[in-house]
């Protein structure tokens, strides 16, 4: 009788190799970032306010860019944008890296602020420092 | 390094609520789906980390927490048609209602769905709400879901008019109301809730939560382990 698939030993041992290289395949898909997004809109409230933030990443990712839209706000008024990165696990907590101060009617409506790869936490924020409170809708990526 | 999409992943087909959770403080999260629902979180300090540094929200009847989002934000989530999948980490403790709401939109006996913790005998159960009282509820339950400090995942795919639960991506005996499960009524007012009944007044979830998440179609049973071996060392 012809053997199609050849003895028993060289099956196992085929489909061993295969556990193992589907084990390795996955091992590497595994590690492979996904492209993500959230978002949603911030209500000033006078006070500096967290947007996106996220304080204990699982290990390493990569925030990639922060968009916020600046519609309704209008001449007089002013608001802060921070960007804060904590670089060690524990204390202290997230270390201010940027502050941008945007005053008056902003042009072109949409900021976006790029970010940095990061491991132990980082957060965008907003203060609004003259004028009345708006809503800023904004939004986040990141790959993780 | 090549990077995917989370829109392209087939399991994020659909998706209408993603709480991934990845705050870690503060008083609100966020949603990776498209639909962008913020969850506002009530009741002093939620989070608590997870075994693998991963953050979810401890909940407490004592300390009347829940989380909630407008009705106006949460319309994907009417299912007053079709199939719908939920899936949602749990680890429930030991104070609570005989009833605990892990997640819902729905008033009592008038429209919508609810999924709640049934304490005494351990019970998960999905609830469709129509006007017209009790008599024309239908749901489907699942048992086994004990309280023994683990977490587990708990998945459910609503197709037609019965339904199947899985537990940690595996399924389980799922019990469907005889005659078959009908669409939730609905109409836009009520809000989701997370860990607390509808009227945001009692049936408080006590425990652990971690990751809401809910589609508009069927998951299928390969899809519930694919989430489970994706994310269970995350408890482990």
């Amino acid at each position: 009788m012809t053997k199609i698939f050849g003895d028993e030993a060289e099956i196992l041992e085929n489909t061993n190799t295969l556990i193992t290289n589907l084990a390795l395949v996955s091992a590497v898909t595994a590690g492979i970032p996904t492209l993500t997004e959230t978002g949603g809109t911030v209500t000033t409230d006078g006070t500096e306010q967290d947007v996106y933030i996220n304080a204990t990443p699982l290990g390493i990712f990569n925030p990639i860019c922060f968009k916020i839209n600046c519609s309704a706000h209008t001449a007089g008024e002013t608001i802060i944008l921070r960007t804060y990165y904590q670089e060690a696990a524990g204390v202290p907590a997230r270390i201010l890296q940027n502050e941008t101060t945007y005053a008056g009617l902003i042009s072109p409506e949409l900021l976006s602020i790029d970010l940095d790869p990061n491991r132990f936490g980082v957060s965008v924020t907003i203060e609004k420092t003259a004028g009345a409170n708006r809503a800023y809708p904004w939004e986040v990526f990141y790959e993780m | 390094m090549p990077s995917t999409y989370y829109d392209s992943l087939p399991i994020n087909t659909d998706i209408q609520l993603d709480l991934s959770m990845l705050e870690a403080t503060g008083s609100i999260t966020h949603d990776e789906s498209k639909n962008h629902i913020v969850a506002t979180l009530h009741g002093g300090i939620l989070w608590d980390a997870l075994a693998a540094g991963h953050y979810g929200l401890n909940l407490h009847e004592l300390m009347s927490r829940y989380l909630d989002a407008p009705s106006a934000d949460t319309t994907a989530l009417n299912f007053t048609s079709g199939d719908y999948s939920l899936a949602v980490w749990i680890n429930p403790g030991f104070w609570s209602d005989d009833s605990m709401i892990i997640m819902g939109r729905y008033a009592v006996d008038v429209r919508g769905w609810e999924l709640y913790y049934y304490d005494p005998t351990n019970l998960i159960t999905l609830r469709h709400h129509h006007a017209g009282g009790a008599t024309n509820r239908t749901g489907c339950y699942s048992g086994d879901w004990l309280r023994d400090g683990e977490w587990r995942l708990f998945g459910l795919s609503r197709i037609g008019g019965t339904a199947q639960h899985y537990m940690n991506g595996q399924p389980v005996t799922t019990i469907c109301t005889a005659s078959g499960l009908l669409d939730p009524a609905t109409d836009a007012v009520d809000d989701l809730v997370i860990g607390i009944r509808f009227t945001k007044d009692s049936n408080y979830w006590t425990g652990h939560l971690h990751r809401p998440r809910a589609w508009s179609r069927a998951l299928t049973a390969t899809e519930h382990y694919a989430i489970y071996e994706s994310e269970k060392e995350w408890f482990e």
